[in-house]
């Protein structure tokens, strides 16, 4: 599997569960490392999380989940075609 | 001195590019939540690590930040070790004990990240002192952030190596913020290096994102240090890419200012420049094998919880309990300069640091008759040591204990004077967090060889801040050892011991004690720490105490005796910390009374440890709780009759024990 897997990070020293915020990227978009592509909220507090890698967005959950750190929320994958192969299911 | 060549250019993208590809890396495994705690990054200050590195050898030594990765790759570190401390691993640098706030590497001259800001400043000057009174050549790094320059310790430190003139180089990383608050309006001057002008010393501004800018101000600043230049401040301007930590919300810059701060790469121009080939490919697998590797390795051991904590005892076996017999008398004054003199002879690593402890001597020569300490403890060492071994100091508790502590890192065994304890408020931080944390935190890599020496006690109508004793404040530090002797024989002994020890130890001379007299061994001897000493044998109750304390309690015991028929032991604890719990619980469980004399304020004291640590040891023995006379629960007054009533007296611990006999329940 080349894709990256995009999770709900721990920040800082909080442990406790994420809330995914809202999408700032499409599905399908192309995403370049460094660029905020979600929101979440983690002890109160919102904060943007960047893309780490470049790539095209696969989203797999909806704003409002409120998940463990480490939960896949979505995969960044290197190349156009590989997305659609993703987006398009098993 | 010219710019760095292509292979040094070659080297430094190498460096700059494992430090990258490191740090990448932490950001994204620390996302995943299983690295515990939290962990800044070196983003955007790569080409200061490399540049400044690329002129340091393994015996250099650098003190590094919170945001340490990039020193410690730069100075050599390996990856596997670094990760595993991350990690909190058996495996890693310091056995897990630090992670990443608390790296070091002492076989790499790193002598650790601090998480203390402006923590390691003043280290890094004692280890270039230690580099000056060993003339071998090796010179100290500083890195610190412009917050730092805004601490105290930074001005002292700077004040230091400028006197000294020492081979020393404060680099300052400036990210243009500390934490969220940005340099502009934290600081005075537009560029912090013009500060190093009101120390008299070389201030650069370097572009810290330019790796051949960096390279070639800390050739010259590396190279004057070594020749014996002296010291230089350089100022590395760089952009701090990301957060202030690994998920800082970053709430104090908008969204555009960190999509700014993120597109700035200070590895680019040289990436457009130079081809190291797959070289990063190597690093990532490198670093594949750190991770898998720290992620499977054992954690330390939870019934290891306190090693490392205090140092081991000297080698050898343990020196008699009592100091030899002698016909010879001398005061405690002097037993304690015969203990530092004779130190001094044996050991050439041995040097003396303080304000006044030589006195009048710091404009050399003619050196005779110099004052030699306040109370002239250290009066005529000048002469036999010179003022290299024996250093006079501005009046800066922290930077030059600091100093001490860093040349205790760097081969040196100092014995500082710091004066009145009630100056080491002043030093606290060198004390607490630097010299009793290092051995610990560090996973035993090192030891912490200095001896801190402190005047104590009350009586002699100073008023509150030339009268403390700070018993429970020392002994309530768990890396320190903590004697506090009462006659001239264990004031020798105890000092002596002090000096041969491994670890920081803290010798409280009680003032009052000074000038009394005692049987004084002419010869050099050890006498053990941790060991109390039955003073008079006695049946009925046992007194315990320590320093000026134990005269009180000798008068008691007499008065006791004479008044009441009643038989007192007095024990002298003679060390505060450790206790010796033996000698204590034997002792009170004969005699099943205790009385424990304290000069400290009594909440949280030693007397109420000794207290507790008696009654959990030999409850079932007891005839009644275990007493504490301390003095008042009030800073020390001035006025004489409130003084007095401040302190503990023979007589209120006369009055102590007629009460435990008279409510005596078994
Ligand atoms: C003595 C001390 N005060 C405050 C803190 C909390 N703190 C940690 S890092 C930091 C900012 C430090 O800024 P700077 O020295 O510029 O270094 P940078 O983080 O920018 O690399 C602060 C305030 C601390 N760790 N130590």
């Amino acid at each position: 599997m080349t894709e990256h897997e995009v999770i709900l990070p721990k920040t800082g020293i909080y442990e406790g569960d994420v809330v995914l915020v809202e999408w700032l990227v499409d599905e399908g978009a192309r995403v370049s490392a460094g660029e905020p592509i979600f929101v979440i909220e983690s002890e109160k507090v919102e904060m943007d999380i960047e893309a780490d890698t470049d790539g095209w967005l696969h989203r797999e959950a909806e704003p409002g989940l409120e998940a463990p750190i480490g939960t896949r929320i979505g995969v960044i994958c290197p190349t156009e075609a590989e997305h659609r192969q993703i987006a398009a299911g098993p | 001195m010219t710019g760095p060549d292509r292979e040094a250019l070659e080297r430094g993208l190498r460096v700059m590019t494992r430090i990258r590809a490191f740090e990448d890396r932490v950001m994204r495994e620390f996302a995943k939540g299983d690295m515990p705690g939290f962990v800044h990054t070196y983003h955007g200050s790569e080409p200061v690590a490399a540049g400044v590195c690329a002129h340091l050898t393994d015996a250099d030594m650098i003190t590094s930040t919170h945001r340490g990765h990039g020193h410690c790759i730069a100075k050599g570190c390996d990856f596997e070790p670094m990760v595993a401390e991350l990690y909190g691993r058996e495996t890693g640098l310091c056995r897990g004990r630090g992670g990443s706030m608390h790296i070091a590497d002492f076989a790499r001259g790193i002598l650790g990240a601090n998480a203390i800001v402006g923590g390691g400043i003043s280290l890094a000057v004692g280890a270039a002192l230690a580099a000056r009174v060993l003339s071998d050549g090796r010179v100290a790094v500083s890195f610190f952030g412009d917050g730092a320059a805004n601490q105290g310790i930074f001005h002292e430190s700077l004040n230091l190596a400028a006197i000294w003139r020492l081979p020393v180089v404060f680099v300052c990383e400036n990210n243009g913020w500390a934490e969220s608050t940005p340099v502009s309006y934290s600081t005075s001057v537009a560029d912090i290096a013009e500060r190093a002008a009101a120390y008299g010393i070389d201030g650069a501004v370097v572009d810290g994102s330019d790796y051949a800018a960096v390279h070639e101000a800390a050739g010259r600043a590396v190279e004057q240090a070594r020749a014996g230049g002296g010291p230089t401040l350089i100022e590395a301007k760089v952009t701090r890419v990301r957060g202030h930590y690994v998920g800082d919300p970053e709430q104090y810059r908008s969204r555009e200012q960190r999509r700014a701060a993120r597109t700035a790469d200070p590895l680019a121009r040289l990436r457009a420049e130079i081809d190291i080939g797959d070289y990063e490919q190597q690093v990532v697998a490198e670093l594949d094998r750190a991770y898998e590797s720290a992620r499977a390795a054992p954690w330390p051991d939870p019934a290891q919880v306190e090693r490392f904590a205090r140092s081991d005892p000297p080698p050898g076996p343990e020196p008699a309990s009592d100091p030899p017999a002698t016909e010879r008398q001398g005061s405690y004054l002097l037993a304690v300069h015969e203990a530092i003199a004779s130190a001094m002879r044996r050991d050439p690593s041995v040097i003396i640091l303080g304000e006044d402890i030589a006195g009048g001597a710091g404009l050399g020569p003619p050196l005779e008759g110099a004052m030699g300490g306040t109370f002239g403890t250290t009066k005529g060492l000048i002469e036999e040591f010179g003022p290299d071994r024996v250093r006079d100091t501005p009046i800066s508790e922290a930077g030059f204990v600091g100093a001490g502590v860093g040349a205790a890192l760097a081969d040196l065994r100092p014995v500082i004077d710091v004066m009145w304890a009630s100056f080491a408020p002043y030093c606290f931080d060198q004390i607490f967090n630097q010299a009793a944390k290092m051995r610990y935190m560090f996973g035993g890599q090192t030891d912490v060889p200095v001896v801190l020496r402190m005047a104590v006690g009350a009586g002699l109508r100073a008023g509150g801040h030339h009268s403390d004793t700070l018993f429970s404040i020392f002994a309530g530090i768990p890396g320190l050892k903590v004697v506090a002797p009462a006659t001239p024989a264990d004031a020798k002994g105890l000092m002596a011991r002090a000096v041969a020890e491994n670890g920081p130890v803290v010798v409280l001379e009680h003032m009052s004690l000074y000038r009394t007299e005692g049987p004084l061994p002419a010869e050099h001897y050890e006498l053990p720490i941790g060991r109390a000493r039955v003073v008079e044998p006695g049946d009925d109750v046992t007194l315990i105490a320590a320093s000026a304390g134990v005269v009180m309690a000798v008068e008691a015991a007499e008065a006791l005796r004479s008044a009441h028929g009643i038989s007192a032991e007095v024990v002298d604890l003679r060390t505060l910390s450790p206790l010796d719990v033996d000698t204590l619980a034997e002792s009170a469980g004969r005699t099943g009374r205790a009385v424990v004399i304290d000069e400290s304020p009594p909440r949280c004291s030693v007397a109420s440890e000794v207290a507790a640590t008696v009654t959990e040891a030999v409850f079932d023995r007891l005839r009644a709780p275990v007493a504490r006379v301390t003095s008042a629960c009030s800073p020390v007054p001035f006025s004489p009759p409130l003084e007095d009533a401040h302190l503990p007296t023979a007589d209120r611990v006369v009055s102590a024990v007629l009460d435990l006999v008279g409510r005596q329940t078994k």
